[in-house]
């Protein structure tokens, strides 16, 4: 048995007690708030989640993350919103779909992590990878196609701990013809639909945060029924 | 047959050699590829936004009314998860309001490796096309994750054997390569170099243990992986591994008989050409032998 698996057995054997935490906890009214943007995101039926940890079993960097997929599951079932995007793991994440296969509740526990991504840069965050990300997708938005030039060197520039690495691996690519240095080359790959590619990054890039502001408004909705309006206009006054 | 052909942008960078030979082994199997016209990047695995992702792959696929051929991997797998994603009204809606000609229907989309396989079968004799047999190499078939994922694919998506048919099809043998599926990590190389070294290492020490005479890749971004990155991956580890690793189209262009520069096996960062001469000195002691035979 790998060590994975042993961990997550230790670990199911204390569930017991955290599911019971999960029914008596109520979640702030942030937590909800981000609880329903991540369902939205990644499909109601995470909520159909049975915490059997096949997608920690399963996952090739599990071993390098500071909570495993289960629990992250887990946190954004309870609405800890903190816990959830400050862990390591979602970074660690390859996308290779072999947790998403496997769910026996056909949950995709890595639209989960993409999820955790979208929110945690619509929340102003920033980390290497969440730079990297960026700049991969403003580049396919202004231009269409991905150049390895611009993306290296941009990257390089926002996160100069990589240089050597970039380095390393131009060293490598460059006399093969396989990279093209100079931002000239890099502009001549830029397509003639860009118009239509910023119109698919605004229009439906903001998407999850619409749901989520619906959600918001209800809130609000309720919140005004309470009486809490006479505050607010206090307030303003 | 005719197909419209999808490169991806690694096919413009760190891929070429899989686009050369690629286009190299349509045209001798008498595949016709046209190229769709201003496709954009699939946003591969950078682009988390579901929807977003969804509408960059159903850009592509509008833009002609042809079977899609991908030789990416990772385009052909997110191709496909968006034509599942699509199938909901709801989706395909929203995707609609920001695509100037809209997605209407599922296509059909193919990875190269279904394209040579589809030819290979199809042919009335395939030992007409396979005119240089890889007969005594060994290949390790090194699959990645995301060629059979998501699931309803090509194969299975957990113990898929597409490759090692191929393999033998062509004359070679595939070796029991335990992690064949193993992810290689690219997706996180970038950022997190030093959690993708260690797993790379695994790979092409199993796939070295199996007594591959060179790896079989699908996707460019295995192959930049475990190829381009080898070198910097034995200087970190102190270790030689000296494995040379084969695009699917480059294996396939050699059986085909093909020249080496016509599948641009010169691109390739660990040296092709043990590889070559081992294929070489096969066929020159069968040619000897059969001499032999005949002077008996």
């Amino acid at each position: 048995m790998t060590q994975i698996a042993k961990m997550e057995i230790a670990k199911t054997q204390t569930m017991t007690m955290e599911t019971k935490e999960i029914a008596t906890r109520t979640r702030t009214a942030e937590g909800e708030k981000f609880r329903e943007r991540v369902l939205a995101l990644a499909g109601s039926e995470v909520k159909t989640c049975i915490q059997c940890g096949t997608c920690s079993a399963s996952c090739p960097t599990a071993h390098l993350m500071d909570t495993p997929i289960r629990k992250l599951v887990k946190l954004v079932l309870e609405g800890e919103k903190k816990a959830a995007l400050s862990s390591r793991s979602i970074w660690l994440c390859t996308s290779c779909l072999l947790c998403t296969i496997r769910c026996p509740r056909s949950i995709r526990p890595m639209a989960v992590v993409a999820a955790l991504k979208t929110v945690y840069e619509k929340e102003g965050k920033r980390c290497r990878d969440s730079v990297f990300e960026g700049i991969f997708g403003r580049q396919i938005r202004d231009y269409g196609r991905i150049s390895e030039f611009l993306l290296s060197a941009e990257y390089m520039i926002r996160s100069p701990g990589s240089a050597a690495q970039i380095m390393a691996f131009g060293a490598e690519l460059v006399p093969k013809g396989k990279i093209e240095l100079g931002f000239e080359a890099a502009r001549g790959e830029r397509i003639e639909g860009t118009e239509e590619m910023r119109r698919i990054f605004e229009l439906l890039g903001d998407e999850g945060k619409a749901e989520a502001e619906k959600v918001e408004a209800a809130e609000a909705g309720e919140a005004k029924k309470a009486g809490k309006a006479e505050e607010t206009k206090e307030a303003e006054k | 047959m005719k197909l419209a052909y999808y490169p991806g942008c690694v096919a413009r960078s760190t891929g070429r050699e899989y686009e050369i030979s690629t286009l190299a082994v349509c045209r001798a199997l008498g595949v016709e590829l046209e190229e769709i016209d201003d496709w954009n990047c699939c946003g591969a695995t950078h682009v988390s936004n579901e929807l977003v992702s969804t509408a960059l792959a159903a850009r592509n696929l509008v833009r002609t009314d042809l079977p899609v051929m991908a030789s990416c991997s990772i385009c052909y797998s997110r191709l496909r998860a968006a034509m599942i994603r699509l199938e909901d009204r709801k989706v395909r809606e929203k995707v609609n309001q920001a695509l100037e000609k809209k997605y209407e229907e599922a296509k059909e989309v193919q990875h190269v490796i279904q394209t040579i396989t589809r030819a290979l079968g199809e042919a009335e004799d395939p030992e007409d096309l396979v005119v240089r047999p890889l007969a005594g190499l060994k290949a390790a078939p090194y699959y990645g994750c995301l060629l059979t994922r998501p699931s309803g694919g090509i194969d299975s998506p957990e113990n898929p054997s597409i490759l090692e048919d191929l393999i033998r099809t062509l004359g070679a043998e595939p070796t029991d390569f335990r992690l064949k599926m193993k992810c290689c990590c690219g997706p996180i190389f970038m950022p997190e170099e030093e959690a993708a070294a260690e797993t790379l290492i695994r790979i092409l020490r199993n796939a070295k243990e199996s007594g591959a005479d060179f790896v079989v890749a699908l996707c460019p971004l295995c192959h930049l992986m475990l190829d381009a990155n080898q070198p910097l991956l034995e200087k970190k580890f102190g270790e030689e591994i000296d494995l040379p690793v084969l695009y699917v189209t480059q294996m396939a262009g050699l059986a085909l008989g093909l020249a080496p520069e016509e599948l641009g096996l010169e691109m390739n960062s660990v040296s092709t050409r043990p590889v070559l001469e081992k294929l070489a000195a096969i066929e020159a002691g069968e040619k000897a032998e059969e001499e032999g035979a005949e002077v008996c």
